[in-house]
């Protein structure tokens, strides 16, 4: 969260989640230089060099497929959060394997001529198959920099929230970019399938888990009309239906998706959306008496939705009122950070269904 | 085909002026578009340097506006 910035905010689990990772990267790249000299041996050889060029561009690969279908899968299993708590150090990751990848790929085969070596990549793949399909890798390759110079918090706080989202979407067409530079790529270079069909493969996974996700996320939200338009109150649920340190997510009339939290047994009501990357605050839980956000952590005052000082970022939050044991919403957000005392919940009934006292 | 030499020089003297932008941005506006960044780190600023250098436009215009 924003007080001063430090260089990399790692943690515990950050630290870990990278050895991981770096672990998993290291012997990824081992195997395949090995398993391609075990198997490509002389004549037919493949060199080192281009070993290691296709070693790190399918690393890359792989890691860009995780990064992309984390974010869909996530809104199906909880389970795999703890790979989207950080996907901002794989992604970093990812751009590294893949600037080295384009940096041999420069080096290897325009570094030994006499024009600029960028130029004459660029120029030989279009003399030699009239697809400039390194122009394609060339492109995603500056976007992906892009995304990964700017996915420090200073970037969020300064270029603002939206133009950051949209910035960051350019991973979309970045991957598009980057499809083609393998599919035309393997076709130039030696008319192999077993790169473009994984690539294929790998692309309808994204495109199938965006499309199941998007799909369960539509039947899940808890569409709510306000029907009474002189009252601005809305009946958005029963105080049972949230547990405690937990929230239940509405969505009143289309607007934006709220957050009803119950802390001691108190609720409220807040924007479902992280000020930090847009996160769903409504699947995180109240930790250490704040709303904590399932992707990256940020907390929030349930009464105020203010980050704990020395912190200062706000989300909007909203009236509400108990009437028996229905809660109700005022769907008009107040400005963010602004102080809405809690309702308490009424006692829990002590009457059996038969109407008698227990 | 002489529009890839013009692309390619066209990229790199973005980057350079962005380079020579960052430079003087670190020393001089950093604190004044981010008073977060005040006494940040060399190494905080030496993460957001190629950031500065590819956007450094948006960063010179909120600079300037400052």
């Amino acid at each position: 969260m924003t007080n001063a910035y430090r260089m990399v905010q790692w943690n515990a689990h950050k630290k870990i989640y990278d050895l991981i990772l770096l672990g998993w990267i290291f012997l990824y790249l081992i195997s395949f230089i090995l398993l391609g000299t075990i198997f490509f041996p002389a004549p037919a050889d493949i060199s080192f060099p281009v070993l290691l060029i296709r070693a790190l561009g399918t690393c890359a690969l792989i890691l860009l497929h995780i990064i992309l279908i984390v974010g869909p899968v996530s809104r199906l299993t909880s389970r795999v959060n703890p790979i989207l708590y950080n996907r901002r150090h794989m992604g970093v990751m990812f751009f590294t394997l893949a600037a080295l990848h384009g940096a041999l790929n420069i080096l290897y085969y325009g570094g030994f001529g006499i024009i600029n070596p960028i130029i004459a990549i660029l120029m030989g793949s279009i003399v030699q198959s009239g697809v400039p399909y390194e122009l394609f890798g060339f492109v995603s390759l500056c976007i992906f920099a892009l995304m990964a110079s700017t996915s420090h918090d200073f970037w969020l706080a300064n270029l603002g929230h939206s133009f950051w989202k949209l910035l960051h979407m350019g991973i979309y067409f970045a991957y598009a970019l980057v499809i083609a530079h393998v599919i035309f790529g393997s076709f130039a270079s030696e008319r192999n399938l077993i790169y473009p069909l994984a690539m294929t493969l790998g692309a309808l996974c994204v495109a199938a888990l965006h499309l199941v996700a998007g799909l369960v996320e539509v039947r899940r939200d808890h569409q709510i009309d306000s029907t009474d338009a002189d009252s601005p109150w809305v009946d958005v649920c029963s105080v049972d239906e949230i547990p405690e340190t937990r929230a239940k997510i509405v969505q009143i009339d289309s607007n934006e998706r709220i957050a009803i939290f119950k802390h001691n047994n108190s609720l409220s009501a807040m924007t479902n959306i992280c000020a930090h990357q847009g996160g769903p605050l409504g699947e995180g839980k109240i930790v250490n008496g704040c709303v904590t956000c399932p992707w990256h952590g940020y907390q929030y005052l349930p009464e105020s939705g203010q980050s704990p000082p020395p912190y200062q970022e706000k989300i909007a939050t909203y009236d509400i009122q108990i009437n028996g044991d229905r809660v109700l919403i005022n769907p008009v957000p107040n400005a963010p950070g602004t102080h809405v005392t809690p309702s308490p919940c009424p006692p829990l009934s002590t009457e059996g269904p038969d109407g008698t006292e227990h | 085909m002489p529009w890839v030499g013009f692309f390619v020089f066209v990229f790199i003297a973005y980057l350079v002026a962005g380079t020579l932008f960052a430079l003087v941005f670190f020393f001089r506006g950093l604190h004044r578009i981010d008073p977060a960044s005040t006494d940040s780190s060399l190494g905080f600023k030496a993460i957001i340097m190629p950031g500065c250098i590819m956007l450094w436009p948006i960063m010179l215009l909120k600079w300037v506006r400052s």
